[in-house]
């Protein structure tokens, strides 16, 4: 809405000609290159889906030291020690050893290839939008392009009007620099459909660089493998053993009675207890 | 998504026997895939047919998972022509350095009595491209087994379940096979493996107990375990368990012997062991009672009495 003292401003049809439809021409197109281009470095280097067996190995072996945890209890005294011993034995035990898998700081340090990966997806990202954005204030910098139908307040006015430079104006006009960023991160959406899930979305990437500078996990969200290890031969070291088949000839006993229906001969015949769940 | 309604739609298809329809031929085959039923004749009697005759109308990735399911059906049931055909297929899509068309050509080979070819094939394409391959150390342990080489195909699961050490149905497998080769200890440590994945799963109590009670010993602290979990087997079985009851038995008249072992509770648990087994076998097969009442005389659980009283249950 106007203020009062206003008068709509009347804008000149070549704007809507040679700079409205352009730009979005422009903006769709250069997307579109900026989606292929990124597919293409993507299928051609395929990082990250290699299978390290030493590194699976150490995943398997907590995820048996957790079972262990859980369902000790129907392992006999000697097989419980046996497969402790497997697990933290002084020197041969598998928690004992340093862990193969590196963790995330690791992996940025020593190996380049991560490095160089994350630089080409962020100058991938990057180059054409620096481009793209020199290309935009050069050729269409400075137009007013339309407005918004309904009101803003005045601090919009960095927003919606980027490039001209004119207090006087009402905050629901927008310039043409600003319908550009807001196509730039609109438009994924309309890419997603023509797309379905291989479309590159920017803000998801700026998300997650965000949480990778942000905390001190790495990429994944792995904790460091050493301390993982640690913490498991802790765990493992003061785990209460007790054998849960303890009196379970009673119990079977008097579940035997019950099926026989006889009159019990030595002692009331409980109500047969269960083993409890892990 | 159920059996039944697998079941529905091969009647349906049956009924219309060629001129079956591209939905219900694709509805077959897509719940036999995700239910894993093993119904190999009719997979390769109808995946043939859709193949042949509705192609075009599948998806790529919809046609390849066919063509894999309906090659290993027929290898299944023997139908070396179709499966020739399909694997040939796949293999010129996807040549070599694939593990599934590694796996299926070595299935081929291998159903066919060409072992040597399999083996070939598997070690050119395995140990080269890629020597940790889930798929294909499993088919190896499978050939060597088909060759009577147990102790071959031990060796070979034992390496593979050090690396997947999570696989279940791996250390099921090397349990049977330590039994085969008479391992007994070897095997008593894959079913506690197996306890800890399924802790109330009855047959691997029963099992662990049985290679227990094999295992033996003078000292009897082996049949005192095994006793232990006969008695888990039967207490979640709710006594229904025969073998459970039967180890019962068979571990009171082994422990009856050792000194010291055998309290008050212990002896009667056997004999409540073989009570029960009586009144079952009454129930269940009369014509069997006679001799399982003589075997539980020879274990000293049962007296005239109980017999007398099964005797009763009987006539009743």
């Amino acid at each position: 809405m106007s203020s009062q003292g206003q008068m709509d401003l009347v804008l000149d049809r070549d704007v809507r000609d040679w700079v409205l439809v352009p730009l979005t021409i422009s903006i769709f197109l250069m997307m579109l290159i900026r989606q292929y281009v990124t597919q293409v470095f993507l299928s051609s280097n395929p990082s990250g889906g290699v299978f390290n067996p030493k590194e699976f190995r150490e995943k398997q072996i907590m995820a048996r030291a957790g079972l262990l945890k859980q369902t000790c209890g129907y392992l006999s005294d000697s097989a419980f020690k046996a497969r402790k011993a497997f697990f933290i034995a002084k020197d041969t035990g598998a928690f004992h050893k340093k862990p193969e898998q590196k963790s995330a700081q690791d992996q940025l340090m020593n190996n380049p290839d991560v490095m160089t990966d994350m630089m080409k997806k962020n100058l991938g990202g990057l180059v054409p939008q620096l481009a793209m954005g020199g290309f935009v204030s050069y050729f269409f910098s400075g137009f007013i392009m339309g407005r918004i139908p309904f009101p803003l307040s005045p601090s919009f006015r960095i927003m919606l009007q980027r490039g001209v430079d004119l207090p006087s104006l009402d905050v629901t006009y927008f310039t043409s620099l600003s319908y550009y960023i807001l196509l730039l991160f609109g438009l994924n959406g309309t890419f997603r459909l023509i797309f379905r899930e291989n479309t590159v979305d920017e803000s998801q990437m700026m998300r997650q660089q965000m949480a990778m500078g942000g905390g001190g996990m790495g990429p994944m969200g792995a904790p460091d493998p050493a301390k993982a290890f640690e913490a498991e031969r802790h765990a493992l070291e003061m785990l209460d053993y007790k054998w849960k088949l303890d009196g379970i000839e009673q119990q079977a006993a008097a579940v035997m009675q019950q099926q026989l229906g006889g009159q019990p001969k030595h002692q009331t015949p409980r109500k047969s207890p269960r083993l409890k769940s892990a | 998504m159920t059996l039944q309604h697998l079941e529905d739609i091969r009647e349906i298809i049956q009924a219309r026997g060629q001129r079956a329809s591209f939905e219900d031929l694709q509805t077959y085959l897509r719940l036999v895939r995700e239910l894993k039923v093993r119904d190999s004749e009719v997979v390769a009697e109808y995946g043939v047919l859709l193949l042949r005759k509705f192609k075009k109308q599948l998806s790529t990735e919809e046609e390849l998972l066919t063509t894999e399911q309906v090659a290993t059906a027929a290898i299944d049931c023997k139908a070396f022509d179709a499966a020739f055909l399909l694997v040939t297929a796949l293999r010129k899509r996807f040549p070599s350095s694939s593990q599934r068309t590694t796996r299926l050509v070595e299935m081929y080979f291998e159903a066919k009595g060409q072992l040597e070819k399999a083996r070939d094939n598997y070690i050119t394409n395995t140990l080269d491209v890629s020597p940790d391959s889930q798929y294909l150390l499993k088919r190896q342990v499978a050939l060597e087994k088909t060759q009577d080489n147990i102790q071959g195909a031990i060796d070979l699961l034992c390496k593979y379940v050090d690396l997947f050490m999570m696989d279940r149905e791996a250390w099921e497998e090397l349990g049977e096979l330590y039994l085969q080769a008479q391992m007994f200890s070897q095997a008593a440590h894959c079913y506690e493996e197996l306890l800890l994945h399924q802790a109330h799963h009855i047959p691997y109590h029963v099992q662990y107990a049985d290679i227990l009670y094999t295992i033996g010993g003078s000292n009897g602290n082996n049949f005192r375990t095994a006793r232990s979990y006969y008695a888990a087997a039967v207490q979640l079985s709710k006594g229904t368990n025969v073998r459970a009851l039967y180890g019962l038995c068979a571990c009171s008249a082994q422990l009856s012997g050792i000194k010291g072992s055998v309290g008050k509770d212990q002896e009667e648990l056997g004999r409540k062991a073989a009570e029960l087994l009586q009144k079952l076998y009454a129930a269940r097969s009369p014509d069997k009672l006679k001799m399982v009442t003589e075997l539980l005389k020879a274990q000293g659980l049962t007296s005239g009495a109980s017999t007398s009283k099964a005797g009763t249950v009987l006539l009743e």
